[in-house]
């Protein structure tokens, strides 16, 4: 008898609906997988046998042939062993092919006969109303990311046993309510750090409120112990507060990337990635011969920290330039090409020297050479997609002693959030969404300077040796101050910070010492 | 008849053949030409005269040796004239006389541009490589000032308040002479190309050494003797204990130089060789003009002060007054204006654009004027 059964495979980041048929003939007995496998799907026929054996089914001695549709797609996964079960099930009558139509199956079976968890249920849930389907059938572990997903049903199996009773008419499985705004209230209080733990740095933390408000890259030079890596982990907690879009998106990028933690189910915090500087490109890229997301998608609208900024392989930071640009990455693979997600915000620190005290020179002996050889480490056209640059002045000890009250990444948000949304007014239908996607002749257009600022920008710009590149990070960098102070103009004060923060260019930066 | 026929070329052909041996300096030269005569007489004696220092086991004997064999003077000549490289023997009237006054003289000195005028005084300013902005502000307004007085700038060409003060010389349209550790035709060290091409213009490049001699380490200090011997006064403008140019100063004093240091604050480590000199009672530099007189030379071009004529706002001028010459950043400077720290960028801007401050490096501002 024959039996089809549906699940999903997942193929970069997408879910791809796979058919699970099955089919029970006379002849030698034997269990053959037919279908495009990969070698850990391949294994699910032992896997199947056993666990059915220890659930107390037997399989009778007939040849059973197992083929998974499309034939051209790779089935990667582990997920595939608990629809081989169901499908061989109903192939043997076992269970009635009625009673599976409209439920899409993913588990991976244990000897036992239990199920345990696999990656990437949430994308498959969310694609199941596409695939016909009203019910989802998944494991117990995975049952609380399944259940974000509100158009279909989804219930969680512990065991075989169970679902075969579920699917006989026998029994029920488990199933969950999630309250997304229980999780977030809950995951808001367990963020464990805060702005108004950050002492003095007021110029850090200026810096990182306007650099947040426009979503501009930003790069910290300091000396050791100057806060840089504090204040980095600290601006995911100013970032305006995911929505359910955003909160789905960054959730299913780590179910299928395998790191979504059970009991969260949906992580509606801003991610923050901090990758070593020794990672691989294929880490930062997205790796494997089936690519699971990389370092620059799972901090996709989060904070991507690169600490030591120097310390890191140049080919590596030249991964960075597509995800800089377009906010994405492209891997070709021999299995076919993938795009993931990639837009975060690029949060860099490193010492100004060697040894981390330049300009200080009772405390810094490096040599001309050696801070230059320093500075080289970085990419030119990595530093040209760096708007905002800013020097963390040595902690004080007076400031570490006078705990003073600052302000709370909440009170830093309610400005962060008010200057987004006046961007995302202006720049509705344009396709740019925040000031730093300009590209130059939008600069012109939303950047638009008066007379007197006019002047100041020109002089700016012969006295301070500015670059055609530098010029419009500016204008860029003082729109956001402009908007960060409900502001339609940009004056000449909002141009003069933002002078400040530019980001040297490097011949210029290098040639001065 | 003129002057350049009264000097023997023929001698100065081989004093040039003698200083163009590598690897033999103005001691080993001095005892040569003491013991043949001449330094035709060098060149021309039979290798087995040599036997007797060989003997006594002198390992540079042999470099002399395999020079002689490789080249004769006219050919050495031909060489160096084809660099563009001239060379005046101690002997020849147009060698420093200043020079000629120390002790461990050189034999010869090859140059590009000219050598430092007689008639007109010199000053070396020298000091750290790695110097703060405090000392490259103080050798530049320095540098300034003896180039406007129509001094010439003597120094060595490194990195940091050599280079500084040499650049502001030339700036000042003075002349300065930058003398080497290496041949005159290496350019060393290479980030100061520029300023070797500019310092050969308008005064001249120096050396002892034979062109192609690489900088080696030992060379320094025998250029610092050099340094101190060409000019009437040194200025150490920064210093760490146990510098370089402490050894330009020590020589400087026992060659009879005046020593002047620039003071510093007593807890960096970039004045302490300077505050030690002064301790030891070496002349106090309290400001360039204090300098000149201390060096009884008038200042022609007194600068124009244009402080109080300036203009600023109110804010300006807080933080204005709270710049100097230690660098520092927008926080520190908020901070003791008590100014918001947004504020400050644009403040300081309007300085910058103004003259009046200076980005020295990333997000650190000093005081210009």
């Amino acid at each position: 008898m024959f039996s089809t059964v549906v699940s999903a495979a997942i193929n970069g980041i997408e879910s791809k609906k796979v058919m699970v048929e099955a089919d029970v003939s006379d002849g030698m007995p034997m269990f053959s997988m037919v279908g495009f496998l990969g070698s850990e799907v391949k294994e699910a026929q032992d896997r199947v046998r056993t666990a059915l054996k220890n659930s107390g089914i037997h399989l009778p001695a007939k040849r059973i042939t197992v083929n998974l549709s499309p034939a051209d797609l790779r089935k990667a996964g582990s997920g595939f062993d608990l629809p081989i079960a169901i499908a061989v099930l109903a192939s043997l009558g076992y269970i009635p092919q009625d009673s599976l139509k409209g439920i899409l199956f993913a588990g991976e079976l244990s000897l036992n006969g239990g199920i345990n968890s696999i990656r990437g249920v949430m994308e498959m849930v969310s694609s199941a109303a596409e695939y016909g389907c009203h019910t989802c059938v998944i494991p117990q572990g995975n049952l609380r990311e399944g259940s974000v997903i509100r158009e279909v049903r989804v219930l969680g199996a512990e065991s075989i046993k169970q679902v075969f009773n579920f699917l006989t008419g026998v029994g029920t499985l488990g199933e969950t309510h999630i309250n997304i705004e229980e999780i977030r209230s809950k995951q808001e209080e367990d963020t464990k750090v805060d702005f108004a733990e950050v002492q003095g740095q007021k110029l850090l933390r200026r810096a990182a409120e306007v650099a947040v408000s426009g979503l501009h890259n930003l790069l910290i030079i300091g000396p050791p112990g100057s806060g840089k890596t504090m204040t980095a982990r600290r601006i995911p907690t100013i970032l305006p507060q995911t929505t359910l879009e955003e909160a789905l998106e960054v959730s299913k990028l780590h179910s299928i990337a395998g790191i979504l933690p059970e009991e969260v189910g949906l992580l509606t915090a801003r991610p923050f990635r901090a990758p070593h500087h020794t990672i691989t490109p294929a880490a930062l890229a997205g790796g494997g011969s089936s690519p699971r997301p990389g370092e620059v998608s799972l901090a996709h609208r989060g904070v991507l920290y690169l600490d030591e900024l120097p310390e890191f392989q140049k080919s590596t930071l030249e991964i960075l330039r597509q995800p800089l640009e377009e906010g994405k990455i492209c891997i070709s693979r021999n299995t076919g090409n993938y795009l993931f997600p990639a837009g975060f915000m690029m949060v860099a620190s490193m010492n100004p020297c060697k040894c981390g005290y330049y300009p200080d020179r009772n405390r810094c002996s490096c040599s001309a050479r050696e801070v230059k050889r320093y500075l080289n480490h970085i990419s030119q056209p990595l530093l040209d997609r760096i708007d905002i640059c800013v020097e963390a002045e040595p902690v004080l000890y007076d400031e570490l002693k006078n705990l003073t009250e600052e302000e709370s990444s909440a009170q830093i948000r309610t400005r962060v959030t008010q200057a987004q949304q006046i961007q995302q007014l202006r720049y509705q239908g344009t396709g740019f969404r925040f000031n730093s996607d300009l590209n130059v002749t939008a600069v012109r257009k939303y950047c638009f300077l008066g007379k007197e600022e006019e002047d100041l920008m020109r002089e700016a710009f012969e006295k301070l040796n500015l670059t055609a590149r530098s010029y419009s990070r500016i204008l860029k960098v003082a729109r956001t101050i402009a908007d960060l102070a409900g502001k339609e103009n940009i004056s000449t004060a909002h141009l003069g910070e933002a002078v400040c923060y530019r980001a040297l260019d490097k011949k210029y930066w290098i040639d001065r010492m | 008849m003129n002057r350049v026929d009264e000097i023997d070329t023929d001698r100065e052909q081989c004093w040039l053949w003698l200083c163009s041996i590598p690897g033999l300096y103005s001691r080993q030269l001095r005892m040569l030409t003491e013991y043949f005569g001449s330094p035709r007489a060098v060149y021309e004696a039979p290798d087995k005269e040599f036997g007797a220092w060989k003997e006594k086991n002198v390992k540079w004997i042999q470099r002399l040796l395999d020079f002689k064999k490789r080249c004769s003077p006219e050919e050495v000549c031909h060489r160096a004239t084809e660099r563009g490289i001239e060379f005046r023997s101690c002997e020849h009237p147009d060698f420093p006389g200043r020079l000629k006054e120390i002790s461990d003289c050189p034999a010869g000195l090859f140059y590009l541009g000219e050598l430092p005028c007689p008639d007109v005084p010199a000053v070396a300013v020298v000091g750290a490589r790695e110097c703060s902005d405090y000392g490259k502000i103080m050798a530049v307004e320095i540098s300034e000032g003896l180039a406007n007085a129509g001094v010439q700038v003597i120094s060595g060409l490194a990195l940091g308040i050599d280079g500084y003060a040499q650049r502001a010389a030339l700036a000042a349209e003075g002349k300065s002479y930058g003398v080497l550790g290496c041949g005159a035709d290496v350019c060393y060290p290479w980030e100061n190309r520029r300023l070797y091409l500019d310092v050969q213009r308008q005064g001249g490049i120096i050396s002892e050494f034979p062109q192609g001699t690489r900088p080696l380490s030992y060379h320094f200090p025998m250029r610092n003797r050099i340094i101190s011997g060409l000019c009437d006064a040194v200025v150490v403008v920064e210093a760490r204990e146990n510098s370089g140019s402490l050894i330009t100063a020590d020589l400087a004093l026992e060659q009879g130089r005046d020593v002047y240091a620039v003071p510093g604050r007593i807890q960096d480590a970039l004045s302490s060789g300077c505050n030690r000199l002064i301790a030891q009672g070496a002349g106090i530099v309290l400001s360039p003009e204090h300098l000149l007189e201390e060096l009884y030379l008038q200042n022609p071009k007194q600068k124009i002060q244009n402080k109080n004529q300036l203009t600023l706002a109110p804010e300006e001028k807080r933080v204005y007054s709270n710049l100097d010459l230690s660098p520092k950043g927008p926080e520190e400077i908020a901070a003791k204006s008590e100014l918001p720290v947004e504020k400050i960028g644009g403040i300081l801007l309007n300085l910058i654009l103004k003259g009046l401050a200076e980005e020295s490096s990333k997000n650190h501002y000093i005081r210009v004027k």
